[in-house]
Formats: structure tokens, sequence, C-alpha cells
């Protein structure tokens, strides 16, 4: 009879999972907006943890992105969820995006990432319009190909944030998720939490899927909506309608 | 000159967590004439992709099919053939392994009795019916002769001697889980192949191993994942094919539990000189 033999090969390891906050900290986040961006995030937290408990096969690496007058990571390299903490931001400043996405795109570029990453998940939050250059650099970044496939999430908030750019970092207005109230922010965070979950547990899928439209060759077009829960993306008008930023 | 085939497909760690079926298929098939026919298939998944185990198993079932008929066709004539699949492999085999899969899920589609989406026009919307099946396939034929190597989709072929390992194909790497797919119009268009001629004088032992994506993702990097492949060629040589194929399915589901946690199949083909085949598995106590 055969004995077991010990399992010849390399280094096994399971697939890293990016995930970004990208915060707006500028002046006009002061107080309510910022604290409920904190304590909702921080909320997210555990039930994060657990998910990528359901699924070790995946290695689930958070990082924060805070922009204000200029930009900075707040957590200088990725630290497994496990490990994660969130920092409480503070306000002030003006909103400089475009360096938000210049700091994004350098550590989207192969090296650091590695080519059998799992697609990685960046959500922007923002309340206001940029104030620096922000074309060129949202640019660059959708051009890179992990840019390009990342899931893009973006979360307005406020009725004076400007969405156009929001989708254009998206690619996808339905991820322009809108939050003018702390109870729709809470509810929005939440959800754009959830994909690090699903983007964990992904099936393969054909190269250009045709749910991207037709003809649309545009590098902000995404292929997110495969692999989020679209339907699940909860309505900005039921929730706390009477208290609006 | 001795050859043994073997393989096994694995349910992924993470399918087996919310009980989704393995998606991935192979075959192999022998003949008298020492000719092999292999071929893996790694279906989608997704929930796009409901019948993409279905899909799979069609794959392998087409490519064998589609290189079964040219090797009865040019059985007297492999020059003409290694002629022939050189020119021809990525346009006119894939030409007809494409048109036959495709024509296959339609059958299975409407003999299932499955929902048939329409177009605007009423009409049957065949393009979203192959969707559903969706798979890569990576195949070889290996004659006395020579060995063509086809691929369309992700996996790996990987040839390995005593000299190390060498790819027999450089299919356009996607980043992320994306694939190039059965399913897709015009899927023929995104088919690699190659033919390389055999050599039995020398260069024995060799292998061949057939891998889905599921294999080389779950290794750190690929210098981890082409250090497996010698690894298990090594494995072969020390303690015998059938040692190995005993072994295998164990150490492909530990793979995936450890590694990505996707389906994994694996089908080596390993060629030796008789006299050494036997010799070392027996020295090891392999051989009852």
């Amino acid at each position: 009879m055969a004995e077991a033999l010990k399992r010849p090969g390399g280094e096994l390891a399971s697939r890293p999972l990016h995930f970004f906050w990208v915060v707006d900290c500028s002046g006009s986040m002061y107080g309510e907006k910022i604290g409920t961006v904190n304590h909702a995030i921080q909320s997210t937290i555990p039930e994060m943890v657990d998910a990528a408990k359901d699924n070790p096969n995946a290695q689930l690496l958070v990082r924060t992105l805070k922009f204000s007058t200029g930009a900075t990571w707040v957590t200088p390299s990725p630290v497994n969820i496990e490990d994660f903490a969130w920092d409480d931001l503070d306000a002030g400043g003006v909103t400089d995006l475009g360096k938000a996405f210049e700091m994004l795109a350098a550590q989207l570029t192969i090296p650091p990432m590695t080519d059998r990453a799992l697609p990685p998940v960046i959500v922007l939050l923002s309340d206001g319009q940029p104030t620096d250059d922000y074309k060129k650099s949202l640019d660059k970044l959708l051009h890179l190909p992990w840019g390009k496939k990342a899931v893009r999430i973006a979360i307005s908030i406020g009725q004076d944030a400007d969405d156009d750019v929001l989708q254009q970092f998206t690619g996808n207005r339905e991820l322009v998720l809108q939050a003018n109230n702390p109870q729709a922010l809470v509810k929005m965070i939440k959800w754009a939490s959830t994909a690090a979950s699903l983007v964990s547990a992904p099936a393969s899928r054909p190269k250009d899927m045709d749910v991207v439209p037709a003809g649309n060759n545009t590098p902000s077009a995404t292929n997110a909506p495969l692999v989020l829960d679209m339907n699940n993306i909860p309505d900005p008008g039921a929730v706390g309608a009477n208290d609006v930023w | 000159m001795k050859q043994m085939v073997f393989g096994e497909s694995v349910q992924g760690a993470s399918h087996k967590r919310v009980d989704k079926e393995c998606q991935d298929s192979f075959k192999k098939i022998e003949y008298d004439d020492g000719t092999i026919i292999m071929a893996i298939a790694d279906g989608h998944g997704s929930n796009a992709c409901p019948y993409s185990k279905s899909g799979s198993s069609i794959a392998v079932n087409v490519f064998c099919k589609v290189m079964d008929e040219f090797h009865t066709s040019y059985a007297e004539n492999l020059e003409m053939l290694l002629t022939y699949l050189n020119r021809e492999g990525d346009t006119k085999v894939a030409q007809a392994v494409d048109a036959e899969w495709k024509r296959r899920v339609l059958k299975v589609h409407t003999n299932q009795k499955r929902d048939v989406p329409l177009t605007e026009n009423g009409e049957k919307n065949k393009p979203e019916i192959y969707k559903q099946y969706g798979s890569t396939l990576v195949g070889l034929m290996i004659t006395p002769i020579f060995i063509f190597a086809f691929q369309l989709g992700d996996g790996d072929i990987s040839y390995v001697d005593q000299n190390g390992l060498d790819h027999m194909l450089e299919d356009e790497k996607i980043l992320g889980v994306e694939t190039h797919s059965l399913s897709k119009i015009d899927a023929w268009k995104r088919v690699v192949s190659a033919v390389r001629r055999r050599d039995n004088s020398c260069g024995l032992p060799y292998m061949l191993m057939l891998s889905t994506d599921g294999f080389a993702n779950s290794y750190k990097n690929a210098n981890e994942f082409q250090k497996t492949c010698v690894d298990y060629f090594d494995m072969i040589r020390q303690y015998g094919a059938e040692a190995v194929a005993v072994n295998l399915k164990s150490w492909l589901f530990e793979t995936s539990a450890m590694g990505c946690g996707d389906d994994i199949t694996v089908l080596i083909a390993y060629f030796s000189d008789d006299s050494k085949l036997e010799s070392e598995a027996d020295a090891n106590g392999w051989i009852q």
C-alpha cells in the first residue's frame, strides 16, 4: 500500500485584497460629518474581521488615506484587518483630491501590488469640490492596470459634493452613493465595507463581460457591478430625510 | 520509453464553504501508438455562469473529440499533421473547437429545458446562453513526433525535465479574476497554440503538467509555483508516478485550503526511460 508522502512544492499563500478608505478631511467636513465618518468606519471593523475569517483564502489588508491641504497616508503600509484600528480623523484645510489620486496611484503600480492579488477596493468619501487639478492624476490612476480593475465606490456627503467628479472616479453613477445626513452616511459606509467580502470570494469571469456599455473603452468604465450586489445599495431617500447636510 | 498519465480535480476550499461544486473538468485519452490527448477546463463559477461546470465538461470533451478526429485522419502521416497544426492551430483548429463547444452548449441547454433568453426581436439570445456555461480550455496532443499545445483562458502548461522548467505557451496574463472564455463570441481569436518536436532519443525523463489557475494562484509568487512544478517532477523520479498519483488528490486539497481556495485540477504526463521508471520506484519500495 502506498504510504502518504509529504506534499511537494513551494510556499503557499492566500491572495491579498487591498481595501482603501480615502477620506476628505477638508474644512467643510468639520463637526458632524467627520464625526459620523469616524464612528461609522470604526463600527465596520468587527464585521469586516468576521467576513475575513469566513474567507481565509483572501488576506484583507486595509489602509487609510486622508486629504485636505495635501494628502497623507494615515496607515503607512497595508494592515491586516485583524490588526486594523481606526484613528479618528480631524477636518481642516482645502480639498486636494488630485494629490490623493496621485498617492493612491503610486500604491497601485506593480510593485508594490502583485499580479496575483484580488481586485483592490477603493472607497472615496467627499463632501465638496476638488481644489487642485485632479484630472491628470485621476487619469493616471485609471490607466494603471490595477486602477482599471479596482472596485471603486464613492460616497457623496451632503449636497455640495461634486458628483460629476465622483462619477469620473467610479465610472458608474450607481456607485456614487448619496449621503445627505448622518444616518445615510453610516448606511453607505457600512454597505461599502461589504465590498471586501464580495471581492474576496470571487469566481472568475470572462474578460470584458458585456455589462460595460458597448463601445465604452474609457478607463473609467468599471466591472464593479459584476462583483458588488448593486440591488442592495441602501436607498438614501429612505433614511432620515429630516436632517440634511 | 514509458509513459504515465494521471490527474485529479478537487473542489476548492472556498467552494466547499459555500457548497458550490467543483467547476473544473479534465479528460485524457491514450492510444496504442503512444499518442496522448489531454485537456483541462475551468468553469467560471460566477452567478452569471450557473452552468459552467457543464461548460467545462463540454470543453474537455470537445477538445478530445476534435483532436481525436485529427489523430484518425492523420494517423499515417504525423509529419503532415505537425505542419497543419503548426499553421492552423490558433485558427482552424481553434474555430473548430469554438464552434463545436457552442453547438453542444445550445444542445444541452435545450435538452435540459432551461430558460431561453430572447433578443429584442424575440429570437434565441445565443450569447446570453453561452455566457451561462463560460469556461477556459487548456489542452495537449502528444504524438510520437510532436507536442501540440492549445490554450484559451487562464491555466498553465509546464514542461519539466532535468534542465528545469519551461512554459510551452505564454498566455496573456490578465490581472484580477478575469479570463478569456469559450463563452465569448469569436472566442477562437483568443486561442494561443504551439507545436514542438519531440526528440525521444534524449531529454528523458520529462513531464508535461496541465494545471488550472487555482494551482498557480495558491503559491506566494511565480517562483514558488515554478519550484512546485519542478518538485513534482523530482517526486515522480524519486518515488514513481504511481505514488504521486495516489497522493495527488490530498495534496491538491491541501494546496487549495492553504492557498487561494479555488478549485484545482492538475493533469500530468510523465515520460521516462523504461529501465529507470521502475528501478527508482522499486528501490524506494513503491512497487509491490
